[in-house]
This record gives C-alpha cells, sequence and structure tokens, in this order.
C-alpha cells in the first residue's frame, strides 16, 4: 500500500515536468498583426486562419482520459485540459468548479470562457500576456492550477462523504433514543 | 443544526410573544398571519379576542385527513379542532384563558405549532395505534405528498413491522447523484429502523399498485418500523414526525453540502489569482532617457 502511494505521486510529478517544459517552449510569442484584417491583432491559433503561423499541436496525456493539448501559434498559445473523472460524484464536482472559475475568466485573465470542445477547460496565453507577466511565472500558474485542481476535486468529494454519513448516522439515531 | 425541527418557528413564536403580552392588551394587539411550511403547507394564524386560530391548507391535506388524518387530529385536539372558516383544510381553535405559567404557555404554543406535524404523520401513527391495539390494518395508503412524484406509501406488516415508503424527486440531475452518495453512506445501525433505496425502480413492497412515479429522477426509499420505535407509545410519535420530514430533511443537506462547495471554491479561486498575480510585472508606465525625454510605455 505505500509503495502503491509513493507510485501515484510519482506518475504525476512527471506528467507535470512534461507539461511545464513544453509550455515553457511553446510560449515564445512575439506580436503579429492579422494578415486577413486591416488593423487587426488575433490571437492567431483561435483565428486559424493561415497554416504558416500555425505550429503542430502537442497533446501530453497520462492516461486516456487525464490530457493536456498543447496548441501554438506565432503570437498565441491555448492550453485545454482534460481531467480525470472516475465516477458522477468526480463528474459533477469537476463541471461545477470548472464552471466557477469560467465565469470568473476575467479575473483570471489567461482562462478562456469556454473550453475548446472535448475538454474539461481551456487557457489562452497571448503576446501581450507574456509582456504583461513573466513567462516563467505563467507557466507555473498554470501547473500550479492542475495541481490545485486535482487536490480540491478529491477533498471536496472525501467532504461529501464525510456529511452524507454524518447526515445519514443524525438521523437514523433519533430513532433510537 | 443538523435535524430539522418538527414545530411551524413561527406560529410558536407568534403564539408565545402574544401570550406574554398582559392580559389586557391580548385582544388590542391580535395576531394575523399567514406564513408557509415545507411540502406547501400555507398556515394562517390569527387570534379572535382570546381565541387562538391557526388554519392550513395543502395539496396532501385532503388525502391525509381521510387515511386517519381526522381520528388522529381529534384524538390530539379534542374540541379543538374545527370546521375550517377560511377555506382552508384544517383549523384548530382554543381559548388562551387561563394559561399564564410559562410552561403552560410553551405546551399551549407547541401545539398550535405541531399541527402540519401531526396532520403529516397520521397515517404512520394510524397504523401505530392499531398494532398497539394488537390488529393489523390491510392495505397500503397512498398519499402524494407533495405531487404525483412525491408520495408517501404506509403498510402495516403485522404487528411488529410497519413499512413506510416514499419517493423522492430530484428535478435537478446533480441532486440526484449528491442524493445517492448520502444515501450510500446510510449504514445500518442497531436498535435503527432498516433503510433501503433503489432509484428508478419501486421497491417489491409496492408490487400491485397502480401509477407508480416511474422517472429517471425519482429514487424509493424504504423504512421499516418495528416495535421498539412506538414502545413506549410516547416515543412513537417523535419517530413519526421524523420520518415524515425524510425528504426535507435530504433535499435540506444537499442544499448544505452545494453552499459548501461553493465557498470551497471560492477560496480556491483566491488562492490562485495569488498566485497569479505573483506573475504581474510592475513595469515603470513613464521612463526618462537620456536625451531628455521621456519615453511613456502604451
Amino acid at each position: 500500500k505505500k509503495f502503491e502511494h509513493i507510485r501515484m505521486s510519482l506518475a504525476l510529478q512527471p506528467y507535470l515536468d512534461c507539461i511545464r517544459a513544453t509550455l515553457t517552449a511553446a510560449m515564445c510569442l512575439q506580436n503579429f498583426a492579422s494578415q486577413e484584417v486591416e488593423r487587426h491583432n488575433k490571437p492567431e491559433v483561435e483565428a486559424r486562419q493561415n497554416p504558416d503561423v500555425l505550429l503542430n499541436d502537442i497533446i501530453v496525456s497520462r492516461s486516456p482520459q487525464e490530457k493536456v493539448l498543447i496548441e501554438t501559434s506565432i503570437n498565441s498559445v491555448r492550453i485545454s485540459v482534460c481531467l480525470k473523472k472516475s465516477d458522477e460524484l468526480d463528474q459533477i464536482l469537476t463541471k461545477r468548479m470548472l464552471r466557477f472559475f469560467c465565469q470568473r475568466a476575467e479575473n483570471f485573465v489567461i482562462l478562456r470562457r469556454k473550453a475548446v470542445p472535448g475538454y474539461d477547460i481551456s487557457f489562452l496565453v497571448t503576446n501581450f500576456h507574456c509582456e504583461a507577466m513573466y513567462k516563467h511565472k505563467l507557466v507555473d500558474f498554470i501547473v500550479a492550477f492542475l495541481q490545485d485542481i486535482d487536490s480540491e476535486i478529491s477533498s471536496s468529494k472525501l467532504a461529501v462523504s464525510a456529511r452524507g454519513r454524518i447526515v445519514a448516522n443524525e438521523f437514523l439515531k433519533t430513532f433510537t433514543r | 443544526m443538523i435535524l430539522l425541527e418538527h414545530i411551524n418557528t413561527i406560529t410558536h413564536d407568534l403564539i408565545i410573544s402574544w401570550l406574554n403580552l398582559p392580559a389586557d392588551q391580548r385582544a388590542s394587539s391580535p395576531i394575523e398571519t399567514k406564513c408557509s411550511d415545507f411540502d406547501g403547507c400555507q398556515l394562517h394564524v390569527w387570534t379572535t379576542g382570546d381565541v387562538v386560530n391557526v388554519s392550513l391548507k395543502s395539496g396532501a391535506a385532503k388525502a391525509l385527513l381521510s387515511n386517519g388524518g381526522a381520528e388522529i387530529l381529534k384524538a390530539t385536539y379534542g374540541s379543538g379542532l374545527v370546521g375550517a372558516q377560511d377555506g382552508s383544510d384544517v383549523q384548530i381553535s382554543e381559548s388562551a384563558a387561563g394559561v399564564e405559567v410559562d410552561q403552560q404557555k410553551e405546551a399551549f404554543a407547541t401545539k398550535f405549532a405541531q399541527l402540519k406535524s401531526n396532520l403529516y404523520s397520521s397515517p404512520i401513527m394510524r397504523c401505530v395505534n392499531a398494532a398497539s391495539a394488537g390488529q393489523t390494518l390491510q392495505g397500503i395508503t397512498d398519499i402524494p405528498i407533495r405531487s404525483f412524484n412525491e408520495r408517501m406509501w404506509v403498510k402495516q406488516d403485522d404487528t411488529e413491522r410497519i413499512t413506510v415508503i416514499f419517493s423522492v424527486d430530484f428535478s435537478d440531475p446533480d441532486d440526484a447523484v449528491f442524493g445517492r452518495v448520502f444515501m450510500n453512506e446510510i449504514k445500518p445501525i442497531s436498535g435503527a429502523p432498516s433503510v433501503d433505496y433503489s432509484i428508478k425502480a419501486p421497491p417489491m413492497e409496492l408490487r400491485g399498485v397502480s401509477q407508480l412515479p416511474r422517472s429517471e429522477n425519482v429514487s424509493y426509499v424504504t423504512f421499516v418500523l418495528f416495535k421498539r420505535h412506538w414502545t413506549p407509545l410516547a416515543k412513537a410519535i417523535p419517530s413519526a414526525f421524523t420520518l415524515v420530514s425524510f425528504r426535507n430533511y435530504l433535499h435540506y443537506h444537499i442544499k448544505c453540502c452545494k453552499s459548501y462547495l461553493h465557498t470551497r471554491m471560492r477560496l480556491q479561486v483566491e488562492k490562485l489569482l495569488k498566485v497569479l498575480n505573483r506573475a504581474k510585472q510592475d513595469t515603470p508606465k513613464e521612463k526618462k532617457l537620456a536625451s531628455g525625454r521621456t519615453f511613456v510605455r502604451k
């Protein structure tokens, strides 16, 4: 049992390290005016009009359900995350939590209001973000986000089960008094 | 507060504060309030002179009255049970003359505040009374407590067992998942009624009953009460009151759970925003150049 626990946390760390390395490499962004519309400046990874400013997509996956898609272009990076959801409680907790975050996307600056189809949540980092914020700290933020969501969902699950136990016990205890 | 109360707090507090007025002021500051309780009950509390009146109106009242409610309320309130005057389903009126001591006031107010609990637990109490008298009532009592989909069935199996079945409707599918997690945590405790639940499929005890609610979101919960839960008879009333409020108890705690999760999410948002703020650079907006000009960063 002890080794299983070590194995689990070892499995997470290489996943996060790989994501960190890929993001650091992908986040080399520069300003790029739109080639389609005059005087416009669009994140090319969202517009997807011009194949020569887009780079190849990379998927870093830990398991078929748990993966991160990193799409890069000359002036923007889109990071989409698919989280592990083992049962229905996991599913609704993840859905609620991520919807909560997406509603506050403005505060989170680099968060995308809607996830890319097929994924749970997406980030969009543009060259303007990189000018205003330190690049290595942005990568830190995304990796911290992944870790925190994971631990938050598992502790919420335990909390819900614990509450359920108390609720059920208290109800039945009233009959034994 | 983990357990729900069995009295209507508004009714109780109104009557107590009215009783605490000096006797000559009671007629000049009458109570006239309409309030509501769980399960769609509307209560009307009012005083006429020295008499306190409480009336109840709800969708399930007719079914409850015809299934033992009328007899049980008659036995509990005696001459206090009167015909409903204001278009409601049940009314009790009693004079407050002679109610002086605090204990009497408490008992008086509680009697009125328990009207709903008494009415809603009457099918169960009817079976309890029959079982205590050594008789067994035949048939299943079927009451639509809240709507077509949320019903209560009461069946007396013999003088030692009474089965009560609820159908609980979760309109929100997320609620259904929480409900299932909570129901999974019910472990048998010695001395407590046995509990069983099933999702969608009605339990065996309801075989033969027509028009059962069947839907994705309907779950059935079965409780079996044993003789120890109603002997001595004084124990039966709180047991029945608690049992009848099961559906409201479950939904109340699901909502509490959701608001607790919201609090956790808010804390998580703050934590992550702090991490993000560390990423922000403070670049100076203006910079003076050697040539004397000022460079302004847009």
